[in-house]
């Protein structure tokens, strides 16, 4: 469980997310302006911050870069827009991860696990790459390659790969890739297609998939079926 | 522009020159008449002389005046056709025209006189012959007095040409200060009207133009104003409208009833789609900036290639149709690609695998873009057309807007499968 500040000035949205991280077990603090916040992050250490946009006092990617410049604890950044622009440019600013509203609990529970597996990674003096028999994946640099060779993913096929890599050995639901990824409403035939683009890059046979399992009626597993023990 | 003013200033030039250099061109022929008339008298004056001196010379030989004969007189070359009337003898040298009686008595009385008849010119002169008065009539035909007149027109013609070309030169530099000014005019509000707010018309020392640059600038900056407003307000609608959406979405974590629990978390995702939809129509005039436009055939073809890998894993047979010259549509981009991404999203949701789909992109010849796709599956059934696009019924409603709001619309058919015809608007001038 981690210790969590939360820097948000909407009171709904704060004691919702108070109440579903704590009934996690997380260790939540909270503030409701972005230099209270960065002053918590000074005197507190939190292990995590949930950072929101929109706060009163000063604007959220400037206190971004604020606490970027004191401090490198992973920051999940909620914002209400959802423009590819804003959110290469919060990553590009120092953000660890990003949340666009509304999200739901499992969501910010589940970018939060994988914040501080990769904060844990990056104090690890071995390598943080995600590895899935062949295929290579550093979230940190968000570059992919398989047996070696780069591969070239756009911003969400990256995203999806990395969600399939977080999660090996389950099979993961189109739903679940349109919650977590997209953070979107979107048909689940978006998810097939960006599907299709990531098996050709990774040079997958669809008859006989070295990485990319589709399980019909059930979702996606990732596995590299080569390097397997039962394949 | 140039080419007006230019044209205008040489008519009045023209003009003006045709009225100064005819009345010119008339007084240059009297003068030349008059000079040849002169030089005509001059001649008969020195022939007089001549003749007096000839005639004291055969005088003093003479017995007497009655045996004074006619001498031979030396005549000098000079202007026209020289005549002697010896007095009571008939004249010598070339006939004497009726019309020179005038002049040929006045010169008998003493007096030089010049006479102009139109195609003649008739000049006397007395010669003094003892105690009587012989005359020297010179006679000057039209010819003789047009000789000098076609050099001296030909040099009023060039100075009129050089006059009509400074003319030209000077209105066509003034052109060019008066037209440079207005045409970074236009191209500033050209910009402007591509979208670039950031252009401004430069200042002039024209004042009408100036005036307008500063009114062109003024309306760019309000215009920029207005567009922050309205990013300001749609980013402020999502946020009110995502903020309440988030607690409602967070708090579900709080209802124990699973059951209870899966029906509000569809509830919710349910407003989460109206609601995308709402913030994605306020944004609308972001995406378009000043003026929504295009290229469909450009857009059509991306998104078919995009599609296509899905169409070969579920082996679709995909015929896409898309003319090579740019097809400009009033839409922006990512709108166009919108509109394309639900209407293929609901072939490959509502057809099975294996089935063929086309798409086709004409040019409409009152401008804008037809737009086809169909799919050779089961096809719409009876009232379920807003279903059958997207599971909600939103995506048509989003499709269909979006044709609208280019100036056209969406129609659906059943053809052997189901038919989606969408006519997208020209953009406009």
């Amino acid at each position: 469980m981690a210790h969590v500040l939360v820097i948000e000035d909407d009171p709904g949205i704060r004691s919702a997310v108070i109440r579903a991280l704590t009934a996690r077990g997380h260790a939540v603090d909270s503030t409701t302006t972005g230099l209270d916040g960065l002053q918590h992050i000074l005197s507190g250490d939190p292990e995590v911050v949930i950072l929101d946009l929109g706060l009163p006092d000063v604007p959220g990617e400037r206190l971004l870069g604020m606490i970027r410049s004191v401090s490198q604890v992973p920051i999940i950044v909620a914002t209400a827009r959802d423009d590819e622009e804003l959110i290469v440019r919060l990553l590009d600013e120092g953000a660890d991860d990003y949340l666009v509203k509304p999200y739901s609990p499992e969501q910010l529970e589940a970018r939060l696990r994988a914040v501080l597996r990769r904060a844990a990674a990056a104090a690890d003096p071995t390598p943080a790459a995600v590895t899935v028999g062949g295929l290579e994946i550093d979230p940190a640099r968000r570059t992919a390659s398989v047996d070696g060779a780069p591969l070239d993913l756009t911003r969400l096929e990256f995203d999806v790969l990395a969600y399939l890599a977080a999660n090996p050995g389950r099979v993961v639901s189109r739903k679940e890739l349109l919650r977590e990824v997209w953070q979107r409403t979107d048909s689940a035939r978006t998810v097939d297609v960006h599907l299709s683009w990531l098996r050709r890059k990774l040079g997958d046979d669809l008859d006989d998939p070295r990485f990319i399992h589709v399980h019909r009626g059930v979702g996606v597993l990732l596995e590299d079926s080569v390097a397997s023990p039962d394949a | 522009m140039y080419r007006r003013l230019v044209a205008f200033s040489l008519s009045v030039a023209f003009v003006a020159l045709v009225a100064l250099v005819i009345p010119l061109g008339l007084a240059v022929r009297d003068l030349v008449r008059s000079e040849e008339i002169t030089h005509a008298a001059d001649h008969a004056r020195v022939v007089a002389d001549a003749w007096e001196k000839a005639w004291q010379r055969a005088s003093a030989k003479a017995t007497s005046d009655d045996t004074v004969r006619m001498p031979k007189v030396d005549i000098p070359p000079g202007e026209g056709v020289v005549t002697l009337l010896p007095p009571a003898k008939p004249p010598v040298g070339a006939p004497v025209d009726p019309r020179a009686d005038q002049v040929i008595h006045a010169a008998r009385k003493g007096q030089s006189a010049n006479e102009d008849v139109g195609d003649l010119a008739f000049s006397s002169a007395p010669a003094i012959l003892d105690d009587k008065t012989g005359v020297v009539l010179v006679t000057v035909t039209s010819e003789e007095m047009r000789e000098g007149l076609a050099g001296r027109l030909a040099v009023l013609g060039g100075v009129s040409v050089a006059l009509l070309t400074f003319a030209g030169v000077a209105a066509w530099l003034l052109a060019r200060r008066t037209a440079r000014p207005i045409l970074e005019l236009a191209q500033a509000a050209d910009a402007m009207a591509d979208g670039d707010l950031t252009a401004r018309a430069q200042s002039s020392d024209i004042k009408e133009v100036q005036d307008v640059s500063v009114a062109l600038n003024r309306l760019a900056s309000r215009v920029q104003e207005l567009l922050d407003d309205e990013r300001a307000n749609a980013a402020e609608l999502a946020h009110q409208l995502r903020t309440p959406l988030t607690v409602l979405s967070v708090d579900l974590d709080g209802v124990a009833d699973p059951e209870v629990r899966a029906r509000l978390e569809e509830d919710v995702l349910a407003l989460q789609r109206q609601t995308d939809e709402i913030i994605t129509a306020a944004r609308r005039s972001q995406r378009e900036g000043l003026r929504a436009q295009c290229d469909a055939a450009e857009g059509v073809r991306d998104r078919a290639a995009f599609w296509q890998v899905l169409a070969e894993d579920q082996e679709r047979s995909a015929t896409v149709t898309v003319p090579e010259a740019p097809v400009w549509v009033r839409l922006a981009a990512d709108d166009l690609t919108t509109l394309l991404d639900i209407l293929l999203q609901n072939v490959f949701l509502h057809s099975p695998e294996g089935t063929a789909y086309e798409i086709s992109l004409g040019a409409r010849a009152e401008g804008g873009a037809t737009l086809v796709v169909r799919d050779y599956g089961t096809g719409f059934t009876q009232g379920d057309g807003a279903q059958r696009i997207g599971s909600t019924g939103l995506g048509l409603s989003i499709a269909e807007r979006l044709s609208e709001a280019s100036g056209g619309r969406l129609d659906w058919q059943n053809d052997h499968g189901a038919v989606v015809v969408v006519t997208l608007g020209a953009p406009t001038d």
